[in-house]
């Protein structure tokens, strides 16, 4: 299989993942976002003062609310994962050094550096979600998982920045190979 | 069944759940006098009976919202899949 060839497989199999994946992305997200506002400004507020078998009723439907959530995020991040793919195998096609043409080193970079960016965006929206109802459990409960979120995104970003860098590099590399080639010709 | 009363249905079952909730919300007092009440009659402890409502409404709520924003989704964004169903029936 040629270079170009493997190049529109990988196009197109990238068109069918978006096609696929998103309409799944909304339902679930919309049904996570759906559960978070009727728990947060109906139900926890009507359960404010009530006891159900010795637990305070407030965190026991925050406690059903974020394992609800977490399984739908959990079907969220997978079908994110294979948009990225897609997303990454889009950008090489069209974007990559050669347009048409991808090379396995390329996908790789472009793979790891949206899923650095997107993961990070995904994190924190998750974080911003969910902390309210960690403040329910504990306080200090959202602030340890603030520090592990900074920690882990700036660690996950400068992975993302290496791999846009070494991009970078292979489109100067071969914009100066063509400079070199012209000046030869002429 | 159709999807338009699929839909309906749906909808309905999730929105009685819902206006409870928010009128218990809205006239909590009221609303826990009729419900201890309820519960007087039935001849079971209001501390059980009331957060037992609540975790039923709040349970009702989400189940049949989530199956509403499923079936309009769906029937929104995969025409071609429900095209296909269609004439295949």
């Amino acid at each position: 299989m040629s270079v170009s060839e493997k190049a529109r497989e990988v196009y197109l199999e990238a068109v069918r993942e978006i096609r696929d994946s998103v309409p799944k992305i909304i339902i679930n997200i919309g049904i996570a976002v759906l559960i978070w506002v009727f728990t947060k400004y109906i139900f926890v507020p009507i359960s404010l003062g009530y006891q159900f078998m010795g637990i305070p009723l407030p965190q026991l439907i925050s406690l059903v609310m974020l394992v609800a959530v977490a399984v739908l995020v959990l079907g969220i991040i997978r079908e994110i994962f294979d948009i990225i793919d897609a997303l990454a195998a889009y950008s090489a096609y069209e974007l990559g050094a050669r347009k048409g043409e991808v090379t396995d080193e390329e996908l790789q970079n472009y793979k790891v550096g949206f899923r650095g960016i997107i993961y990070v965006i995904i994190i924190v929206l998750l974080f911003l979600l969910f902390k309210d109802f960690l403040d329910v459990f504990h306080p200090v409960l959202s602030a340890i998982v603030l520090i592990v979120v900074v920690l882990w995104s700036v660690l996950m970003l400068l992975r993302s920045g290496r791999a846009f860098s070494r991009i970078v590099e292979e489109y100067a590399n071969e914009w100066a190979d063509k400079l070199e080639e012209r000046a030869k010709s002429e | 069944m159709k999807l338009k009363s699929k839909i309906f249905i749906y909808f309905i079952l999730s929105l009685i759940p819902l206006s409870i909730a928010l009128i218990i919300l809205k006239y909590r007092k009221v609303s826990i006098k009729y419900i201890s009440s309820i519960s007087e009659s039935l001849n079971i402890p209001a501390g059980y009976f009331i957060p037992f409502i609540v975790i039923v409404l709040f349970f009702l709520t989400i189940i049949f919202s989530s199956l509403l924003l499923k079936t309009v989704v769906n029937s929104l964004l995969l025409p071609e899949k429900r095209g296909d169903k269609s004439n295949v029936s």
